[in-house]
């Protein structure tokens, strides 16, 4: 009688067990809630909305060794992207403007690829021979600049230190959209630039 | 001394032809395989998108990432499987190194370049200002060491398996020095909670 309750007792046990074990089985599985974010709207890192009326602040940056200011561009819509060279997404980014840069040359748009400041604190190659081993296209084309932030620039753009985040800034100077993971939410940069009209 | 070995690599199929014996078995655990392997194949690309999972992700899904969702996915749902069967036996399942496994072989596509980290670290350094310098370096070696991540993943899986298939053939020639195996753990566990409540 006594064997046939513990028996009963473990078989209870283990159905709960296995119950408990396949749930986490699955949640580890599930993705996190952020990451299901669709590319759409105001995704950033990945969807904060873009602070509203907020003017683009004039910030230096490097172009071989030279510095340029954000001012610079003022009157032309602006794609501002902070980059690492050690990150995936960043290089898949890249890709995927290559991929559209029939959309990017009928617009007037100029899309700024800036390595974070120090490369975000993580060691990893030279911001040209990152872009020419996954988008050699970019390096010579009117509609891009490459080259590196600031501090000034990184603290005021970057302040939480992401590793891949873009700032859509129209013509009137305004932040129209902070996302990242262009190779992920190229509609977003597409929608943007069929607003600004083409040039 | 290969005698052993082949001894010990033996468990697995002999404890799986035990675990899939019947047809109810096997078709659960087919649709496991399907349901992990599919998971994976999304989440595994996720490093390209900045962490965002679903059909974005899938379209980064190349023949190695494949491969890997395929034997993450088959090693999951056949230690499922074991487990089950262990389970059922009343000798319990060793659910860790699988767990640790299937956790690890998220966090590159999830922490790599999405901002789950910096976001979580900024939180956290509200209360422990030094966490917030720990972001970049930790996303940087996360981006950097990708397929050491994924081997040492694969390893705890494959060894969650092992141990597991040794429950099932303790379990199926001595059912009942499995069990008592299984009740003496549990409670050396609860006396080493007394224990440590004693301190």
């Amino acid at each position: 009688m006594r064997e046939q309750q513990k028996t009963t007792i473990n078989q209870k046990l283990t159905r709960r067990a296995l119950g408990g074990f396949s749930a986490l089985l699955v949640v580890l599985a599930a993705p996190s809630p952020p990451a299901w974010a669709a590319p759409k709207g105001e995704m950033a890192p990945l969807n904060a909305p873009a602070p509203a009326n907020a003017s683009a602040v004039d910030a230096p940056f490097l172009v071989h060794g030279k510095t340029m200011n954000l001012q610079s561009f003022k009157g032309q819509p602006i794609m501002l992207w902070q980059v690492a060279t050690w990150c995936k997404s960043c290089a898949a980014g890249l890709k995927t403007m290559a991929e559209n840069l029939d959309l990017i040359h009928g617009s007037n748009l100029k899309i700024i690829i800036l390595r974070d400041y120090q490369n975000g604190g993580y060691p990893g190659e030279e911001m040209e021979k990152f872009v020419a081993a996954n988008a050699p296209a970019l390096l010579h084309d009117p509609h891009f600049i490459i080259g590196e932030d600031t501090e000034e620039l990184f603290q005021r753009y970057n302040p939480h230190h992401y590793v891949d985040v873009y700032h859509l800034i129209g013509s009137d100077g305004r932040i129209v959209a902070i996302s990242s993971a262009p190779s992920a939410t190229f509609d977003k940069i597409a929608q943007f630039i069929k607003a600004e009209g083409k040039s | 001394m290969s005698g052993e070995l082949s001894e010990r690599v033996l468990i697995v199929p002999r404890a799986l032809s035990l675990a899939l014996g019947s047809r109810r078995a096997m078709l659960a655990t087919s649709l496991a395989f399907l349901v992990f392997t599919v998971l994976y194949a999304m989440i595994l690309p996720a490093t390209f998108t900045g962490g965002a999972i679903g059909l974005v992700s899938l379209r980064f899904l190349d023949w190695g990432t494949f491969a890997l969702a395929l034997l993450m996915g088959l090693l999951l749902a056949l230690t499922l499987a074991l487990a089950v069967y262990s389970f059922r036996c009343g000798a319990g399942a060793k659910p860790a190194g699988s767990a640790l496994g299937a956790i690890l072989a998220m966090l590159p596509p999830l922490l790599c370049c999405s901002p789950i980290l910096p976001l979580t670290l900024s939180a956290v350094a509200a209360v422990l200002p030094a966490a917030g310098a720990l972001g970049i370096p930790v996303q940087g070696f996360i981006a950097t060491h990708e397929s050491e991540i994924y081997g040492i993943a694969a390893a705890l899986l494959v060894w969650g398996l092992y141990g597991n298939a040794q429950r099932v053939l303790s379990c199926a020639y001595h059912p009942r020095a499995a069990s008592i195996g299984a009740l003496s753990e549990s409670r050396s566990d609860c006396c080493q909670a007394d224990a440590a409540r004693e301190i």
